[in-house]
């Protein structure tokens, strides 16, 4: 026990010596894994941030080429746009209506919509996120 | 007037909100993808992104500035000066939107803007003018008519024109030709029109311009001139108010010439009639700016008053309720426009981070400015940093007070007009107020 005891200081000695994250150490019966606590801490923001470089690569919005009150509904009453839906470059998503114009908001981008950002008739300024796609 | 639009940015657009707000007044402001960051963004009330960075996208654009009106709920627009300030169209516009234009009617601008519409006007009013011809069809007629009756020098200038742009002096038959088809191109590139006329040439005038108030009730006044002959180039640098070295006489006749000119023509905003005047003291009327201009500043510091207020409330329909009579200039004050340009390379613009901003104070300083430390001068804007306006009992004073002023600003990160400006103030002809348009070239070889 005592020898192991030894062992497991000299371990850690080496481990912050030579700063190490982790030291598997076998001999015979003796199995010792020593890692540092921080490793933990370093692991999870290296994940967080893979997360989040994750997100902003999948998802895009289609901005506010025009100010206005931004329409996605046709006169109809049905939506031009709705959560899921698939759209392509070029497709209308809206209207932006200033002075009475109704202007078609075209997309830039091809995806899926995953939010709609604004309500239907909230007002927009230009580049301001319309839509969330990915 | 509940809430007006700034159709804007830098530093005359904080100079409207401040007015805005200290009239109880609710602020827009307007700018493009470059300016978020600025001052006038975080001042106003409410803000509205109108463009991508290029002044077309954004500041020039017409319909955003409409829809940013239209959807803040803003009755009015201040057009400041530069972008759509001296544009007849966007005053119409804005008139057809039911939103207060607070600047001259659209007749105005479209009349006063045009050189050759406003020098017929200047003639029928009785207001001295160089002279001239109406707009050149024909190089040889010129000619013949330069020869006749005006005599060489001559300066070609677009109708158009502005800034100096379309702007040539020819002193023969031969630069004639060479020089017109220059400003015609230059005229037709800048402003879309080619059309130049010519006029007798002044050599070594002083610029020499008055600030002019209307209401829309045909009462018309005028508060003083400004001395601006410390020009690069047509760009005016330092402006100084009143004039050094005029004589009482001259000033009340210029006064007299522009209130005359402004009522004939319905004037009713402010706006400046800038004359030229010859080594005998002669003026000749020049041109007219339809709209505030930067050095409104040193008419503000000797008479008290406020001009961009009185605009607001003038466009609101008020009456203006003071006479000519109560205008008594007082002391002296001098601008000093502080850009961040390269003197020491062609006075080239150096765009860029200020890294250390410390402005001056005390007594008689006033600084309007749009900078701060950390701020981002834009490369596809003008590179002014801010104006320094120092007021004194007199003209000794003021220049004293603005090169303490110039000593004291700390502006690190970029090149400043600011050594500039301390050379001119140090200069022997400058102090005793020997100086025309031609001062720069003549002392500094600029």
């Amino acid at each position: 026990m005592e020898k192991e005891e030894i062992m497991i200081d000299e371990l850690v000695r080496i481990l912050a010596d030579k700063n190490l994250s982790e030291i598997n150490y076998e001999a015979e019966e003796l199995k010792i894994k020593i890692k540092k606590d921080l490793i933990e801490e370093v692991g999870e923001e290296v994940i967080l941030e893979e997360e989040i470089v994750k997100e902003e690569e999948v998802f895009e919005y289609i901005k506010s080429t025009n100010i206005g009150k931004f329409y996605f509904f046709d006169k109809n009453g049905v939506p031009l746009v709705s959560v899921g839906q698939p759209i392509k470059i070029g497709q209308v998503i809206g209207y932006i209506s200033t002075v009475g114009i109704k202007t078609p908001m075209k997309s830039d981008k091809a995806g899926v919509v995953e939010e709609i950002l604004l309500k239907n008739g909230d007002t927009t300024d230009y580049g301001k996120a319309l839509i969330k796609i990915k | 007037m509940k809430k007006i639009l700034i159709a804007n940015r830098g530093e005359i657009a904080i100079r409207i909100i401040r007015a805005a707000k200290e009239l109880g007044i609710k602020t827009v402001a307007v700018y493009s993808e470059a300016d978020k960051d600025s001052l006038h963004v975080q001042m106003a009330d409410e803000a509205v992104c109108i463009g991508a960075a290029s002044a077309v996208d954004s500041y020039l654009k017409i319909p955003n500035i409409i829809a940013a009106a239209e959807i803040t709920g803003a009755d009015a627009i201040h057009p400041g000066y530069g972008f759509l300030a001296e544009n007849a169209r966007f005053a119409k516009i804005c008139r057809i939107h039911e939103l207060i234009y607070i600047g001259p009617n659209h007749e105005c601008i479209k009349n006063m803007g045009d050189k050759a519409t406003a020098r017929e006007k200047a003639i029928e009013n009785n207001v001295p003018v160089t002279n001239g011809t109406g707009i050149i069809t024909n190089v040889e007629e010129a000619k013949k008519e330069i020869e006749e009756r005006i005599g060489y020098p001559v300066m070609i200038k677009a109708t158009a024109g502005g800034g100096g742009k379309g702007m040539r002096i020819a002193r023969n038959d031969e630069e004639l030709e060479r020089n017109m088809v220059a400003a015609q191109n230059e005229a037709e590139a800048a402003f879309n029109n080619p059309d130049v006329f010519v006029e007798k040439y002044v050599e070594n005038p002083k610029h020499v311009e008055i600030q002019i108030i209307g209401d829309k009730h045909g009462n018309v006044i005028h508060l003083g001139e400004r001395n601006c002959s410390i020009q690069r180039k047509n760009q005016k640098l330092i402006e100084e108010s009143p004039s050094f070295k005029l004589p009482e006489k001259v000033r009340q006749e210029m006064g007299d010439a522009a209130v005359r000119l402004a009522k004939a023509i319905n004037y009713d905003s402010a706006g400046t009639f800038e004359f030229l005047l010859d080594q005998d003291n002669n003026f000749y009327f020049m041109e007219m700016n339809t709209r505030i201009q930067v050095e409104h500043t040193v008419t503000e510091a000797v008479t008290g008053l406020d001009i961009i207020k009185l605009q607001i409330v003038l466009a609101e329909g008020d009456i203006l309720n003071m006479t000519q009579e109560d205008i008594v200039p007082y002391g002296h004050a001098i601008e000093c426009r502080i850009n961040a340009e390269d003197t020491e390379h062609g006075f080239l613009p150096c765009p860029g981070k200020i890294t250390k901003y410390v402005t001056p104070g005390g007594i008689g300083i006033r600084i309007d400015s749009h900078t701060y430390q950390g701020y981002e001068i834009s490369p596809y804007y003008d590179s002014m940093i801010g104006k320094i306006i120092a007021f004194g009992i007199d003209r000794e004073e003021a220049i004293a007070r603005m090169k303490r002023a110039l000593n004291e600003f700390i502006i690190e990160g970029v090149e400043t007009t600011i050594p500039f400006h301390l050379k001119v103030l140090e200069n022997e002809n400058y102090k005793k107020g020997n100086v025309t348009t031609a001062f720069i070239e003549k002392e500094f070889g600029l």
